[in-house]
């Protein structure tokens, strides 16, 4: 029973912890990013084997933890309500040209990372010639171009 | 116009061709940023609760007992499953020839005991509590450091006490 409290209590941790951490925390995951990830994994990981190295503990822990996923997602698709609270919901933070600095600000982005995104999937250069900009909620950013 | 005025509240429309998305300040992102800034504050008094040893390691968790047989020196925050120290030093005058270290039934039934420094001349039992028996040779103060580790989450009390003496008489908080 332990090691299924266990993993529920790491698993809605680690969610309420990304969620906080915002949409653009692990968008783009940058060498360090992953080193972080790894360092991570390990910190949670002792913690939840704590000194039972058996196997059957670890498919106790593996199948609580894919099984949550799976009624997380289902949650998801059953209502929007829980879906944006699990995932968030996209934001628009550029339209006809103009950023809209209090999203972006929430969100931490600014007009450089839209820019990035515009040159690499469009090949615009200018925030003029951007229609909208959305942040989606895995932390890209989707350009509609005018 | 009835209709304008009835959509005064409404939040605005979804740029052409982006409708059917949430999209721009709507309710629920209002909501997200205000729980995602009580989060940061969370995380903020986690790192300082941390720091100050409230969740166990620090200043704030060190806790010291004294009496006629000695000093003891205990962590009164803990965390389950990790070793923690108790010195105890033993005044030169309460200890001769011999240290008799009795620890109560409760905290036999609380805690692991990993290791004992120096290693004792014996160990018994006598109704349910653990008696480690050191030789003392010279007068003197000596030290004796037990690594314990607790087992079971929540409040403990307990006792220890030298050659049958006034106890140490301690509470300690286990975290999961």
């Amino acid at each position: 029973m332990e090691s299924i409290i266990k993993a529920v209590v790491v698993y809605v941790v680690l969610l309420a912890l990304f969620r906080v951490s915002g949409k653009r925390t692990l968008a783009e995951v940058t060498p360090f990013d992953l080193v972080l990830l790894l360092i991570i994994s390990e910190a949670t990981q002792q913690a939840l084997v704590d000194n039972d190295n058996s196997m059957t503990h670890a498919f106790l822990l593996v199948g609580t933890l894919v099984g949550l996923n799976m009624l997380m997602s289902a949650l998801k698709t059953h209502s929007k309500s829980a879906d944006h609270v699990l995932d968030s919901a996209p934001l628009l933070i550029v339209e006809n040209g103009e950023p809209i600095e209090s999203h972006m600000r929430k969100e931490r982005v600014d007009v450089d990372d839209v820019l990035d995104a515009a040159r690499e999937t469009h090949g615009i250069g200018k925030i003029e010639d951007i229609r909208y900009a959305v942040l989606e909620r895995n932390g890209r950013i989707s350009i509609v171009p005018k | 116009m009835p209709s304008s005025a009835s959509h005064h509240h409404a939040r605005k429309p979804d740029p052409p061709g982006l409708e059917g998305i949430a999209i721009g300040t709507t309710r629920f992102q209002k909501r997200e940023w205000a729980w995602q800034r009580a989060g940061w504050l969370a995380l903020g008094l986690l790192i300082l609760a941390g720091l100050s040893g409230v969740l166990g390691g620090g200043p704030l968790a060190e806790a010291s007992l004294r009496n006629a047989s000695g000093d003891l020196k205990y962590q009164r925050f803990v965390r389950r499953h990790a070793d923690s120290e108790w010195e105890l030093t033993l005044r030169g005058g309460a200890v001769a020839g011999r240290a008799d270290i009795t620890f109560d039934a409760a905290f036999a039934s609380h805690f692991k005991i990993v290791a004992i420094q120096p290693e004792p001349a014996s160990g018994s039992l006598s109704g349910g509590r653990w008696i480690y028996s050191f030789d003392v040779g010279e007068a003197g103060e000596s030290l004796v450091v037990f690594h314990i580790q607790p087992q079971h989450v929540g409040r403990h009390e307990g006792t220890i006490s030298v050659n049958g003496g006034e106890p140490f008489t301690f509470w300690q908080l286990t975290y999961p």
